[in-house]
């Protein structure tokens, strides 16, 4: 259900690619064109990375955890498989995430909870629900379906230093709404590498609440990575951010680390 | 008073200008007036009790619910399912609105042998009896959804509208009434009950303007027919009329101007002032004539006003400005407010009446004045003679009387849930006495309980503790039901062991606890625990639900918890502290209780203070708050003997009843004084007075009883009885100033000495 989790958005990585290609763009992209590319970027194998998820109240109040996260993707079914331990905060250290991704049907989640020593099969709450109870929500992070929007380019403008084309993203129906929590999103594309660097998000009543910010982004094997990002729900200013650290890519990681049995 | 008069009788046109300017001016600011009904906000934030339920809303975020019931003979029939879910969808969507939890947006956590499963009750519209026999399967018999979502008939379910954090007052207006036109289409055959906090401020704040729009007239219209019938000229009629409109559009521009918001009881203002304010002008206009009839020009008879009258009628405004001002010893923010606003609101009418009524009077054309029949009235005579021949009697009377009306005091029962203002067949009263019938209960309770251990409440020890601490809140009486972490625990517990019950409990591993923390936060809706614990999880808060609105069974409640908690928390390093709307009721229920007293024993003291320097004589000013001690026994009496609960509007008619109250009896005093020195004979003075002067007091006191009667039809329960309240003290006063008071004088003949 938490479909591609990250992967969504670390396999999306490389619409650069086609740019670095040569690939010579018209000034007058059409928004549509230029979100395919976003959603449809390259991926890498294999990925091993350490992640720190912080959660941030109004008053200052922080909440961190620490986790170690591998994750393959099968180039054939395109389907993702990804093993998260926890390691911080130290009650839950130990304890571990499982996700197969399926193209066609719900995906499997487990979790390993050491102090039973045992492994349960989980279903997660919506995709509009938070992701581990920050303010990314599953949908964030799992970057969404690039047919369930229209796309309109409303303007061009720099952003941080960038020259950015400014995209409304309107759900197609009240599904994609439900679904996603969003009625609208403006994303601010960069147009040299394709990397969202702003989204604003817009609630189902059609009022802006959340802004989603893209801290900081490394090119790792030629593929553009976001390795800081930061949610901002803008009603009470409590704020997450998700941080990659040593990031290592396409390094062969085995099937079997990836099965339920490896989980106990 | 001679530089006044000399002033005005000079330049009319120049005062009337300038009255007019500063009414434009400040009428211009009437356009900022906010509503503000929290009752939050009429609590002074330096109180533990307030700085408490502050810390627990900084704490935990806690939303205001609209609370949607809804009566259906079959709550699974596919019918009101659609209705649910159509509802819910459009409710969504609605600006301010954070979360909807119904049928339609629940899902059902089922724990099985492999794990868990979260089912959404709905997936999408329900379109056949399928869809409806999965609802029902899902959250039969389940105790999750009891009380919540299942009403106790089984015959009623609920919408619940999560607003979002931090909206004013007037969004949440807009959202409510918004939401009522989105209910109404889908009423019948099930029946649509709306309720909660929220709902009941923004009905509260919609009344406070609609009684403003629907009284103020009434009252104008009634005040000019007392003035008709005891002038029988327009000017008499419009001139005080303008002066109590122009004094309402000072005060509330006034208001708008320092941004102090309207409240139930500042939006009593312009009505009151009405009932209060013409007096000043009927003064001047009689003086005025009078001094015509001695064949005066009109520069020469405005000066005479002045001179004559000017006192008199500034001592007369003044003594009310005290006993409004008297209610800012109250500690409840609304009614300090109140009492101010209305202490300027009479000085402006003062002022307004000083400077304009004898400015227009100046300019207007010199009216024919017909001698009126003799001061003198003989049915008034006679009453003199009575209170003479029976003055013992009289006093015997009054003192028991009294007597009677301290035996009632304690009979006096105090309230202060909104909600007991609205009439017992009021829709939002009957949504909400169904609610709390058939659901938990919509006034919540909390118990904030904290350890300085960051993580004391993943400790199975102390969990437990909180657990049996549950358990002993649930069951005292009119708790509804509770909401916490150990719940939540309990459950997860059980899930994990694929729903076995006997796994209903906490278990003995903090490191279990925490995972399976964990383990909801990645599989249902982490929030769920931002209301039930601090991140740090070292202060949790338990939410019991309570099915009263009546403070005393409140306050049963809190005190049986503090003393549970004395012997249960001793020696664990946890401590607890009970808040939550409930305790700020309560809150406000003493505030009350204490600002009466307060504000009755200072309007006392101010008055005699002024009575004292005005009548020149202690004696005198004691004398004169004689009659005003028996209404205000009285008042208190009969609240208690008729059921009237002191709240925080019927609070404030004891400083209304002697500010005005006073001026009758400093009139009788006045006059008695005065016709002493030529009769030199008390009982006689006292039935010459009594002939001359009760005339102008029962005019008086008729046309205010009159204008607070008008407050009967307002919306308000709490001001109905305001009204009703004052108009009775009127005519005691009145009664007092020429039945007790006479007979009093009469008893003790006293002898002012000094000169006039």
């Amino acid at each position: 259900m938490i479909k591609k989790l990250f992967w969504g958005k670390v396999f999306g990585v490389g619409v650069l690619f086609g740019v670095l290609c040569g690939v010579q763009l018209h000034a007058a992209q059409n928004a549509s064109k230029i979100m395919w590319r976003v959603y449809h970027r390259p991926k890498w194998r294999d990925m091993h990375a350490f992640m720190t998820l912080e959660i941030i109240s109004p008053n200052g109040n922080k909440r961190i955890r620490k986790m170690e996260s591998w994750s393959k993707t099968d180039p054939k079914t395109d389907e993702t498989k990804m093993l998260i331990l926890f390691l911080e905060p130290a009650d839950i250290k130990g304890t571990k995430f499982l996700l197969h991704e399926h193209k066609n049907r719900d995906d499997d989640m487990w979790i390993y909870i050491p102090a039973i020593r045992k492994a349960k099969r989980i279903a997660a709450s919506g995709k509009a629900g938070p992701f581990m109870g920050s303010d990314f929500s599953n949908y964030d992070i799992g970057g969404g379906e690039y047919e369930d929007w229209s796309y309109k380019l409303i303007k061009e403008e720099n952003y941080d230093g960038h020259p950015c084309w400014v995209i409304e993203a309107t759900a197609k129906n009240k599904k994609v709404v439900k679904k996603s929590g969003y009625s609208k999103m403006v994303k601010w594309v960069r147009k040299d590498n394709y990397m969202v660097v702003r989204t604003d998000c817009y609630d189902r009543s059609g009022e802006l609440f959340k802004r989603i910010l893209t801290n900081r982004m490394e090119k790792i094997q030629g593929i553009w990575f976001e390795t800081e990002m930061t949610a901002l729900k803008l009603e009470n200013n409590r704020k997450s951010i998700m941080r990659f650290e040593k990031i290592q890519v396409n390094i062969g990681l085995p099937d079997r680390m990836f099965s339920l049995r490896a989980l106990k | 008073m001679r530089k006044l008069g000399n002033f005005v009788s000079r330049f009319p046109w120049l005062t009337l200008v300038g009255i007019f300017g500063i009414t434009l001016f400040l009428g211009y600011f009437m356009k900022n007036i906010r509503v503000e009904t929290r009752m939050e906000a009429g609590l002074p934030a330096h109180y533990p009790e307030v700085k408490a339920y502050n810390r627990m809303k900084e704490l935990f975020p806690s939303r205001d619910v609209i609370f949607i019931g809804i009566e259906s003979n079959n709550i699974f029939s596919l019918r009101t399912l659609q209705k649910i879910w159509d509802l819910s969808d459009t409710l969504e969507s609605l600006k301010g609105v954070k979360k909807v939890l119904s049928f339609a947006t629940a899902s059902k956590i089922k724990g099985t042998t492999e794990g868990f499963e979260v089912i959404p009750l709905m997936d999408d519209r329900p379109i056949s009896e399928k869809d409806c026999e999965k609802v029902r399967e899902l959250v039969d018999h389940d105790p999750m959804y009891e009380g919540m979502l299942i009403g106790k008939s089984g015959h009623s379910t609920a919408i619940l509208v999560i607003l979002k954090d931090n909206i004013s007052q007037d969004e949440v207006l807009k959202i409510y009434k918004e939401l009522r036109k989105i209910v109404e289409p889908y009423e019948g055959p099930e029946k649509f009950y709306i309720s909660g906090k929220p709902v009941v401020e923004a009905m509260i704040a919609e009344h406070v303007t609609g009684d403003i729009r629907k009284l103020f007239p009434i009252s104008i219209l009634v005040a000019m027919v007392v003035l008709f019938i005891s002038f029988r000229s327009l000017r008499g009629v419009f001139l005080p009329v303008l002066t109590v409109i122009l004094a309402s559009v000072w005060v509330m521009g006034l208001q708008g101007l320092l941004g102090i918001p309207l409240s139930l009881e500042t939006s009593l203002l312009p009505m009151l002032l009405v009932a209060i304010g013409t007096a000043y002008g009927i003064h001047l206009i009689h003086q005025f004539n009078e001094e015509i009839m001695r064949g005066f020009s009109r520069r020469e008879a405005v000066f005479n006003v002045y001179i004559k009258r000017g006192n008199a009628v500034i001592i007369a405004g003044l003594t009310t400005v005290a006993g409004f001002i008297s209610l800012v010893t109250s500690q409840i923010k609304t009614i300090k407010t109140f009492g101010l606003m209305n202490g300027i609101g009479v000085f402006i009418t003062l002022f307004i009446s000083i400077f304009m009524v004898p400015a227009f009077l100046a300019v207007l054309k010199k009216p024919k004045v017909k001698p009126s029949a003799s001061p003198e009235s003989n049915t008034l005579k006679n009453l003199g003679v009575f209170t003479v021949r029976k003055s013992t009697l009289i006093v015997i009377i009054s003192i028991l009387l009294m007597i009677i009306g301290v035996i009632g005091i304690p009979k006096i029962k105090s309230e202060s849930n909104e909600i007991t203002n609205f009439p017992k067949n009021s829709p939002i009263r009957i949504a909400d006495e169904w609610i709390n019938r058939e659901f938990v209960g919509t006034t919540p309770l909390n118990i904030i309980f904290e350890s300085s251990k960051k993580g004391a409440f993943k400790d199975p020890k102390n969990l437990k503790i909180v657990d049996e601490f549950e358990n002993y809140v649930k069951g005292l009486p009119y708790v509804g039901g509770a909401m916490s972490l150990t719940d939540m625990v309990k459950r997860l517990n059980q899930g994990l062991f694929a729903d076995n019950p006997e796994y209903y409990s906490i278990p003995d591993s903090r490191q279990l606890i925490s995972q399976e923390i964990f383990l909801y936060s990645m599989s249902g809706d982490p929030s769920d625990f931002d209301a039930l614990v601090n991140p740090d999880y070292n202060v949790l808060n338990i939410t019991i639900f309570i099915k009263t609105s009546n403070t005393g069974d409140l306050k049963k409640i809190v005190s049986a918890i503090n003393r549970y908690k004395e012997q249960k928390l001793a020696g664990t390093g946890i401590t607890a502290t009970v808040t939550g709307l409930s305790r700020l009721f309560i809150l406000m229920d003493q505030l009350v209780v204490k600002g009466q007293i307060a504000s009755v024993i200072s309007a006392f003291i101010l008055v005699l203070i002024i009575t004292s320097i005005v009548l020149k004589s202690f004696k005198a000013g004691v004398l004169s708050i004689i009659p005003l001690f028996v209404v205000v026994i009285l008042n208190f009496g009969i609240m208690g003997f008729a059921g009237i609960s002191l709240t925080h509007a019927t609070a404030i008619v004891a400083s209304i009843a002697i500010g005005i109250g006073i001026d009758y009896a400093v009139h009788y005093i006045n006059r008695y004084k005065i016709l002493n020195k030529e009769l030199r004979d008390p009982s006689k003075t006292v039935i010459t007075s009594t002939a001359t002067v009760g005339k102008a007091i029962i005019y008086n006191a008729l046309s205010v009883t009159l204008g607070f009667l008008v407050l009967t039809l307002s919306a308000f329960i709490g001001i109905k009885r305001l009204g009703l309240l004052v108009a009775i003290t009127m005519v005691l006063s009145a009664f007092g100033a020429l039945v007790i008071l006479p007979s009093v004088m009469n008893l003790i003949k006293p002898h002012f000495g000094g000169e006039d």
